[in-house]
């Protein structure tokens, strides 16, 4: 085949002049339209990549070019499974989809569309297992298998409503029904999953999958109804799945027994399986149950509370070594917006110790989230309960609820000497996680909150934590010392100065915060610091740590020490003593610091060196 | 005709006398504006868009569709007509690039076409080049015709030679002519010619 115009065309796509480009691209438009072998060709010739690159360039975009490099694209598609993959692969979709959703030229929007419908039409025409004409026992087995990729394919691109509408055009809802009855399970699930997004937040589409018309006798809701019977639990889960979003799509409001009777029961049930199931069973539920009393009362009958009790524990447990942070906010909103949490703090009280842990722990996860999850807890009268639970005969349940409470921090009933009662515990947990409890208490606290905490905690206390054995404990002692802002006691200059010379980076970082809550005081507390010589060469030598957040708490030291609120105080004093430290020097070195934050700071500090 | 009612256990069937039928036939007012857009319909269809124009001016009817598109496909008939089959591809193509996407055989009959102007022409190295290069052997008997003109010195007393007939071009014309029309949604049959067969 002579190629070389064919290979010139496609080098004319890099021109950076839109008029050679639309020329090249109807070259290659008007050979590739209805054969095969062209299409083939240039796609060989890698042209995918280089259309779908049009339509990346938002700004200054030709509308003629991407119009033309559309239709191109939609035309490869009428080529066939093979050329449908190329273009998933080189991300033809995406782009395509924005050109419709966004508001364009309505040329562009029809190119683009009829480009998707191309696509779309022929991932439908692959759910019809005999549309490759299976002969063979094998090539059967095969075809069944191509439609399942093709329905989970489908299942993924229904995002928006755009997606369902173009999909749903191309014929998808009697394709996947007819799947449904096909015997093979997977297929069969995979038909399920890709029914249930097509009608997700969709009554429209709702209705038309209830109406769909079948070779089967039984309507498409009744299949799914004894689908949900099967003995998979996957099966179980997905035709639950389906059923719930078409419940949510106001689609078989007359099945409302089936729904309270069937499907939430399964999933209640499905809450105790294995794995995937059990990772998307509450996802489902929690979407089932919002904002439908009715139903939330029933998931709670069906006991499904304590259950996601023990789930969230699961879920909070597995938070800290690999799962994803975000995914994990995201169900605990879920369990929020499905208003469970009352029934959860009531659960803290239950007689079983089981239960009460579970709840305990639950609640500890949620309030590990946003704040707005912590009113949630605190309005649902998680207080009582929980300080009940700091006494429980149960250490576990103790030391959950002490991490809760170091979320929460509350103070009322007691909560301050229930606390330092616990920093005496033997138990490293329990003694951690209580200290970290007063810590979160004294952060930004009223000064009556911060005398009490040290009153029932005692300085001797506060030293003794500070050279505990555990780093941990140590470095949770130092941040608490830090937030109490204490007062500049010469033992607690002595701790520091000595805490100055470790090497650990975490406590260096704490100190160093500590020594600038000390220098935000009065007069007396920055002339303490001023008094020891030590401290400000450790802080002078932390200024070159290679760790920038020391380099920052190091310089914030020095900005509060040459603060001035008034003229009459001594600052312009310290400033010369801080000087002739060498600190001026350093800090005009530290402009030049490759962390902009290190470089903001020394700046704020160079020009207080400045002002005297 | 004599009325007769033969079928006993059927209820009466009514049979109509040629009288009374043409009798039936004069009653029947045929309203003006029907039959007004009977013409337009075949006006529209068989892409007359000055007489389309014309006769919506004279009866204040207006057309179906947007005469414009009407000469899209009238541009098309018309260069295929005479012989730029090329030209029509490219103007087909733009108006709508699913039709040749998904019609195989009109494609075909599009590219054979070609094959033929080449012939016609003469341009012997180019019609097989073209072959090569852009016919599928998927309609391989109706190629095999077409090749057979190259081997006929006066193409014109060979079997294969109505190929060369303007009846050919006409006949490529109308189908795309046709699917033009059915990928508008438009009927690609006027309504008057059928009514007539009635």
């Amino acid at each position: 085949m002579n190629s070389n115009k064919h290979t010139q065309a496609v080098a004319e796509l890099d021109s950076l002049d839109p008029f050679v480009r639309v020329k090249a691209l109807r070259f290659i438009k008007n050979n590739i339209i209805g054969n095969k072998t062209k299409k083939d060709l240039y796609i060989s010739l890698d042209v995918i990549p280089k259309l779908v690159a049009f339509f990346k360039t938002q700004e200054g975009a030709d509308s003629e070019v991407q119009i033309q490099a559309a239709i191109v694209l939609g035309s490869f598609a009428y080529g066939g499974e093979d050329n449908v993959a190329e273009l998933v692969k080189h991300g033809a979709v995406k782009p395509l989809l924005e050109c419709i959703s966004i508001r364009n030229d309505s040329r562009l929007i029809e190119a683009a569309a009829r480009a998707l419908k191309a696509i779309y039409k022929y991932l439908v025409t692959l759910l019809n297992p005999d549309s490759l004409n299976p002969k063979l026992d094998r090539e059967k087995i095969a075809s069944v298998h191509t439609a399942e990729l093709a329905a989970t394919i489908i299942a993924r691109c229904c995002d928006t409503n755009d997606q369902q509408i173009q999909i749903a055009s191309a014929g998808a809802f009697p394709a996947l029904v007819k799947l449904l009855v096909c015997g093979y399970s997977k297929a069969q699930e995979a038909a399920l999953d890709a029914l249930a997004y097509l009608c997700r937040e969709n009554p429209d589409f709702g209705s038309k999958i209830v109406d769909t018309k079948s070779e089967s006798v039984d309507s498409p809701v009744k299949i799914m109804l004894n689908l949900i019977r099967d003995k998979s639990p996957t099966m179980q889960l997905i035709s639950a799945k389906c059923l719930t979003h078409l419940s949510r799509a106001n689609a078989i409001s007359e099945h409302f027994n089936d729904i309270t009777l069937i499907v939430l029961p399964t999933l209640v049930k499905l809450l105790d399986e294995k794995g995937p199931v059990r990772e998307e069973a509450p996802h489902v539920l929690a979407y089932l149950i919002r904002d439908n009393e009715e139903l939330q009362k029933a998931a709670c009958d069906s006991g499904a509370v304590l259950k996601l009790a023990d789930f969230v524990t699961h879920v909070g447990d597995q938070d800290n070594s690999y799962y994803d942070p975000l995914g994990d906010s995201d169900k605990l909103k879920e369990v929020v917006d499905a208003k469970i949490i009352p029934h959860i703090v009531k659960a803290m009280s239950h007689r079983s110790y089981g239960v009460r842990a579970a709840a305990c722990q639950c609640t500890r996860s949620l309030s590990r989230s946003v704040n707005i999850l912590r009113t949630n807890l605190v309005d649902a009268g998680i207080a009582t309960p929980l300080f009940k639970l700091l006494s429980d005969e149960s250490t576990d349940v103790q030391t959950t609820a002490c991490a809760t409470i170091c979320n929460i921090t509350i103070m009322e009933q007691g909560g301050i000497e229930k606390l330092v009662e616990l920093v005496n515990s033997p138990d490293n947990t329990l003694r951690l996680n209580a200290i970290w409890a007063l810590k979160n208490l004294v952060y930004h606290a009223e000064s009556e909150v911060k005398d009490s905490v040290m009153k029932a905690l005692t300085y001797q206390k506060m030293e003794e934590l500070i050279e505990d054995q555990e780093i941990d404990i140590q470095e949770q002692a130092l941040n608490l010392l830090r937030n109490l802002a204490c007062l500049g006691e010469q033992r607690l200059m002595n701790i520091i100065e000595s805490k100055l010379c470790l090497w650990n980076s975490e406590i260096i970082k704490q100190i160093l915060y500590v020594i600038n809550n000390i220098a935000t005081g009065a007069e007396y507390h920055k002339k303490a610091i001023m008094g020891r010589p030590n401290i400000l060469t450790h802080i002078k030598n932390y200024m070159a740590h290679e760790n920038p957040e020391i380099r920052v708490a190091a310089v914030w030291c020095l900005i509060n020490l040459t603060w001035t609120e008034d003229k009459n105080n001594s600052s312009p004093g310290r400033v010369r003593e801080l000087r002739q430290f060498g600190f001026e020097d350093i800090v005009k070195n530290m402009m030049n610091d490759v962390n902009l934050d290190v470089r903001e700071k020394a700046k704020t500090a160079l020009s207080q060196f400045s002002q005297t | 005709m004599t009325s007769t009612t033969t079928n006993l256990s059927h209820q009466s069937r009514k049979v109509v006398t040629t009288d009374e039928w043409n009798k039936k036939l004069s009653d029947v007012k045929i309203d003006k504006a029907d039959l007004n857009k009977l013409i337009m319909n075949y006006f529209v269809i068989e892409g007359y868009k000055d007489a389309a124009e014309t006769f919506s001016q004279e009866c204040g009817l207006s057309p179906s569709i947007d005469v414009d598109s009407i000469q899209d496909r009238m541009y098309i008939r018309n260069a295929i007509q005479n012989g730029n089959v090329e030209e029509a591809i490219e103007r087909v193509n733009d108006l709508n690039p699913e039709i040749l996407d998904t019609n195989p055989k009109l494609f075909f009959h599009l590219q054979q076409q070609r094959l033929i102007e080449y012939i016609r022409q003469g341009k012997i190295a180019e019609a097989l080049e073209f072959a090569q290069e852009e016919l599928a052997p998927q309609f391989l008997e109706e190629l095999e015709r077409t090749m057979a003109l190259l081997a006929f010195d006066d193409t014109a007393v060979s079997p294969v030679g109505d190929l060369l007939h303007s009846s050919q071009r006409q006949r490529t014309a109308s189908e795309l002519n046709a699917a033009i029309l059915t990928s508008q949604s438009q009927e690609k049959d006027p309504k008057l010619p059928s009514m007539l067969k009635i």
